[in-house]
Parts: structure tokens; sequence; C-alpha cells
């Protein structure tokens, strides 16, 4: 298991690029975020019914792949300092399709006493088009502030 | 139509139990392997009471509503066509992390319908559904914020 070391406010870099990841999405992956997410519309889980309606076959829920998204920052960040979090859902995710998680500092900031910074938020297909376009907000604690806590 | 009358009306309240082995499912589901979200001694390590519940987790609401078609139900009252609507947009803040073996209240609510124009001339109309979570002394601890498109 890697856990996830803390970032601190100090070292985060304009435009910093966060780090990436690719998966290959299977029905496995569609069907087992269906039982977990709790999402039950035939579209994401009934290929039968899909190709009745015209699709394909089954698509996956936009929140599969956009809960797969929160792993490019919580791997960069650390846990619990999420504030905000928002996706837009601008294409279909299919079966066999090789997503890439992608994410970049857009700005950091000081506001009401905490340590913010913006990420702009990227889940691509294998064609290059975005299937989710997100945003999130962090607040992180700083260096400093983390050295008095150790002292006391 | 949509009905805009309906904007602000509450639909539900529900609880929301935030449960281990659901976060294990759920943390899963998203390929996520970060020891935040399965081992309760490693997440007490970091600070917390317990394993945290993932940013995305609050959607699995829909197995605490009062029943299974709930969503779905309410969008049909609001006077949306099913067929023709789609799941635009979601946004989450969140006031600090959650973990497990808390108990939330949900409150879910119709919040702004606003329509513009599409471009190929047409209407489209933008519906917010919004979940509210509050903890046991009935802080606000997440707020979900959906938009529905419908295209008809």
């Amino acid at each position: 298991m890697n856990a996830n070391a803390q970032r601190y406010f100090e070292d985060v870099k304009d435009s910093e690029t966060l780090p990436s990841f690719e998966i290959i999405i299977s029905r496995t992956h569609i069907i087992k975020y269906v039982g977990a997410g709790g999402d039950f519309q035939p579209i994401h889980h009934d290929e039968e019914f899909a190709k009745s309606i015209g699709l394909p076959s089954i698509f996956a829920n936009g929140l599969m792949h956009g809960g797969m998204l929160t792993r490019v920052i919580t791997d960069w960040a650390g846990d619990g300092v999420i504030k905000r979090y928002k996706l837009r859902f601008t294409g279909i995710v299919w079966p066999k399709d090789t997503l890439t998680f992608l994410g970049n500092v857009r700005k950091k900031y000081q506001e009401n006493g905490e340590n913010l910074v913006d990420c702009t938020l990227m889940v691509k297909n294998q064609k290059g088009e975005n299937t989710i376009e997100g945003e999130a907000t962090v607040s992180l604690p700083t260096k400093q502030k983390a050295q008095q806590v150790k002292e006391i | 139509m949509v009905k805009k009358e309906m904007s602000g009306q509450k639909l539900s309240e529900f609880e929301f139990p935030v449960e281990k082995g659901k976060i294990k499912e759920f943390a899963n589901a998203i390929c996520d392997p970060n020891p935040i979200y399965y081992e309760s001694e490693y997440a007490r390590s970091k600070g917390f009471a317990d394993v945290l519940m993932p940013p995305t987790f609050p959607v699995s609401f829909t197995f605490h509503l009062p029943s299974e078609n709930f969503v779905l139900e309410a969008t049909k009252n609001l006077g949306m066509d099913v067929g023709k609507s789609v799941h635009g947009e979601i946004e989450f803040i969140y006031e600090r992390p959650v973990c497990a073996g808390e108990k939330l209240r949900g409150e879910i609510s119709i919040g702004k319908i606003y329509e513009k124009k599409s471009k190929h001339g047409g209407t489209m109309s933008f519906v917010e559904m919004v979940i509210e979570y509050f903890d046991s002394e009935y802080r606000r601890v997440v707020v979900g914020k959906n938009v529905f498109i419908d295209q008809s």
C-alpha cells in the first residue's frame, strides 16, 4: 500500500504538474463502481438494455472516473486536505477506453488564514478527448507550522 | 417543461451512516489503494479518528434514500424528460474530513433552476439538486451540488 506523504504549501510551485496515471477501463470496473456507488440505471450495467436503445454497450457512470480522479489530488497533496472538488462531465467512457488522469496547479494563495491551492484536473481518453474537466481547491499546512507543533 | 416553482423545495431527509466496510468497497471501486481508506490504525497514526471517507463517497447516499428510484422520481416530478437529461456537473464542498463511524444526516433539496440557449437555438434547462450533510452536532460538513441538464 502506498501511504501518501503530506505536501507543504511552501513546496508548491506555480503550474506544477501533478502525478498522473492511466487505467484501462473494463466492464468489471464499471459494474464494480455501480455496486459501490449505488446508481443502478441500466445503461451502466445492463448490456442488453444499452443495445436496445441504440448504444454500442454499457458505459461508465461519470462519477466512477470522477472518483478515480481524486487520487491525482490526494497522492500529491496528502489526506483530508480537499476543500472543494468540481467535475464537468464532457464525454462518455466506454469499456476498453484507456483513461489518463491529469492535473496541474493553477493558483496558490492565502485566504482567511488558510493556505490554498487551486488545481485543474482532467480525464482524457485514448483519443485525447476530455471526458471530465475538473477543478479542486486544497488547504495545505506550512512547514513552519508543522515544525512549531513538533517543538511543543 | 421544467417546473421552476420547485426551486428551493426540500425533497427528503435521510440518515447517512459512514461505514468502514462501505468505504473499503468504494475505495476499491475507484482503484485507490491509499491505506487511509482501509486501515484504521494507519488513519489514527495520521491523526484521524478512523479511516477517511473518500471525497466522492457521498454519492452513495442513494442507498439511504426512502426509495431506490428516489432521484429518478424527483427528476420526473420536476417535469424533466429523463431520456433527454444528462448529469452535467457535480461539486463537493468540504468543511472538514469525515471518518468512518460518523452518522451524518442528509438533506436533499432542489437548488437553482435556470435556462440557457443551446448552440442549436434550443433551450436547455439547468436544475440543481443539492445535498447537505450535517454531523451529530448539526454542523454542516459536506455539500454536494449536482447539475442536471434537460435538453428537451
